[in-house]
């Protein structure tokens, strides 16, 4: 497990600004420093978002460094990609910073193999099946002996993509998530969407055109509720055909979506009709955060990664299935 | 956990438990069936459940029959019960292809296979999950079973998908390189002039991924090229 090592992580991917400190081990987090984005109309314009956390950054930056000793600084890490390249850039910037100030190394580390382990440490599973739910991203994933295999995914928009495009064309406002999980409780009558599996990918840019065409004649809570119900019975669908396949009986939803209490709720009825067990964590990590990129500094130091500041470039483009994952002992405090 | 069996079934043994049904093994009216029962889930609303099974069974009973009559061998469908989920079919035997990996026969069964997907796709039919699992050896003849993916599709993407899924599956083997080309000098044979659209769309989802990571890796060195 190596020497006790205290994380500074940056993250700045899309929305949220986020600085997280880790000590690991045993894994305890000593700040989670949070400033998101919330457009004025529409969603995410990557430049505004990246204005914002330039803005946001010095002051977020003098809360975490309030909270924590600078001397316990071992190592500094930040959200390298996937993700909006002008927001990846702000954040990238300061951690490199921060690095140079204090001599320390410098880990790049990937956002969606964040996600996973931060789900991984927290809900403490050893060989679990990811459903990873983003505004960006939707994929099954199955962290293997030195990799991360991309079982299925979306072949078109994220499940979270989804519903803000649809809370949009509503009138919802952006983050739709939320706002559609309420309008969602008041209702029980579905209406018909388009339920697109593919072996283990799913498809949603059908669903959300229709949703868009029904938007002024269904009452809005009937769409809220039906598109969750749709959506999120294909997501556990796809889920359960990979922990079929595999053996598995252990599963866990990272990213933002995982904070929808119905999709959870999915996810422990699927288990628990087969034997398996769905581990949950505290809701407020689902979402992006600065922990989590912290964790995943330590986690990727211990398997030898770190870059030189001349070669920290951002790679908004990174795939997960080129990242190493780490061995599942490294859980055990 | 064991499904819920028609009436008159008589179950002799679980065959397969996947995630989405139930193939059982079972006695009806005197001979053996094999009984498959898509179950239903407790997490869907109810009125989806019975939908997404309801068109899936009749779907797959559906596939089955016209498969049969494109000349593709499949079990023989009994009994049909879109609301309970179960197909009723004839029982063929256990012995799947992938257990004939290694046998002298391997070969000209993969012939024999691409000749039958041929045919299968020429009649507007896409397997949806073909791997050597799924096909049976009987007599000397192969039987093509579990359409619970397939579809009514002509789209030459879906085609080629159906035999890129069988490569994939062959790919383990050492004289894999071999076998496809078997394989696809079988499937030219009954598939005719659509063969070779398949075929490019073969060798196209195999750079896919692959072919986009290059171009961006030579035309920005180091990620996206700006810090």
């Amino acid at each position: 497990m190596g020497e006790r090592l205290t994380c500074i992580g940056v993250e700045s991917t899309a929305h949220t600004f986020g600085i997280g400190v880790v000590r690991h081990p045993p894994f305890e987090t000593l700040c989670d420093v949070r400033r998101v984005y919330r457009p004025a109309s529409g969603g995410i314009h990557p430049s505004e978002a990246a204005k914002h956390h330039l803005d946001n950054a010095a002051d977020a930056l003098k809360e975490a460094l309030s909270k924590i000793r600078v001397e316990d600084i071992d190592l500094v890490s930040f959200s390298r990609g996937p993700g909006l390249g002008p927001c990846l850039r702000v954040g990238a910037a300061l951690a490199r910073m921060i690095a140079l100030k204090l001599g320390k190394p410098l880990v790049g580390v990937n956002h969606a193999a964040a996600h996973v382990e931060m789900g991984r440490a927290l809900s403490r599973a050893v060989n679990p099946v990811v459903l990873y739910v983003s505004g960006g991203n939707t994929q099954v994933i199955h962290p293997s002996e030195g990799r991360y295999v991309v079982l299925g995914e979306t072949e078109d928009i994220a499940v979270g993509n989804l519903i803000d495009a649809f809370a949009r064309s509503a009138g919802l406002g952006f983050p739709g998530g939320p706002r559609v999980m309420e309008l969602a409780l008041k209702s029980r009558r579905l209406v018909r969407l388009p339920y697109s599996v593919k072996g283990m990918n799913v498809s949603f840019s059908g669903m959300l055109t229709m949703l868009e065409s029904l938007v002024r004649k269904e009452p809005v809570e009937d769409l809220c509720f039906s598109l969750q119900e749709t959506a999120f019975s294909m997501l556990i669908e796809v889920s359960e055909r990979a922990m079929a396949m595999l053996g598995l009986n252990e599963f866990i939803i990272a990213g933002g979506v995982g904070a929808n209490s119905r999709l959870r709720e999915m996810a422990r009825e699927m288990c628990s009709e087969r034997n398996a067990v769905f581990l949950d964590y505290p809701v407020e990590y689902y979402a992006d955060n600065g922990v989590m990129i912290a964790w995943e500094g330590i986690v990727q130091y211990r398997l030898g990664e770190s870059l030189r500041v001349e070669e920290s470039t951002v790679k908004p483009r990174w795939r997960l299935s080129d990242v190493k994952s780490p061995p599942a002992g490294l859980y055990s405090n | 956990m064991l499904s819920l069996l028609p009436q008159g079934c008589t179950r002799i043994k679980t065959l397969y438990q996947g995630a989405e049904a139930v193939v059982d093994l079972c006695e009806w009216l005197g001979r053996l069936v094999v009984v498959k029962t898509r179950v239903a889930k407790g997490y869907r609303v109810r009125e989806l459940d019975e939908l997404i099974r309801r068109s899936r069974t009749v779907r797959e009973a559906s596939l089955l029959n016209s498969a049969k009559r494109a000349g593709v061998n499949t079990p023989f469908v009994y009994h049909v019960n879109p609301v309970r989920g179960w197909i009723i079919m004839s029982y063929v035997g256990d012995q799947s292809l992938r257990s004939m990996q290694g046998s002298s026969l391997f070969a000209s069964l993969i012939r024999m296979l691409g000749e039958t997907v041929g045919r299968l796709h020429s009649a507007g039919m896409v397997h949806g999950d073909l791997t050597p699992s799924n096909v049976l050896v009987s007599e000397g003849r192969l039987i093509l079973i579990d359409f619970g993916l397939g579809e009514f599709s002509r789209e030459v993407e879906k085609e080629a998908e159906d035999v890129y899924t069988l490569f994939s599956s062959l790919m383990t083997l050492p004289d894999s390189q071999t076998l496809m080309r078997i394989f696809l000098g079988g499937y030219r044979s009954s598939a005719g002039v659509f063969a070779a659209r398949v075929e490019e769309r073969l060798r196209e989802i195999g750079s896919r991924g692959r072919y986009v990571e290059k171009k961006l890796r030579r035309s920005s060195p180091g990620g996206n090229g700006r810090l």
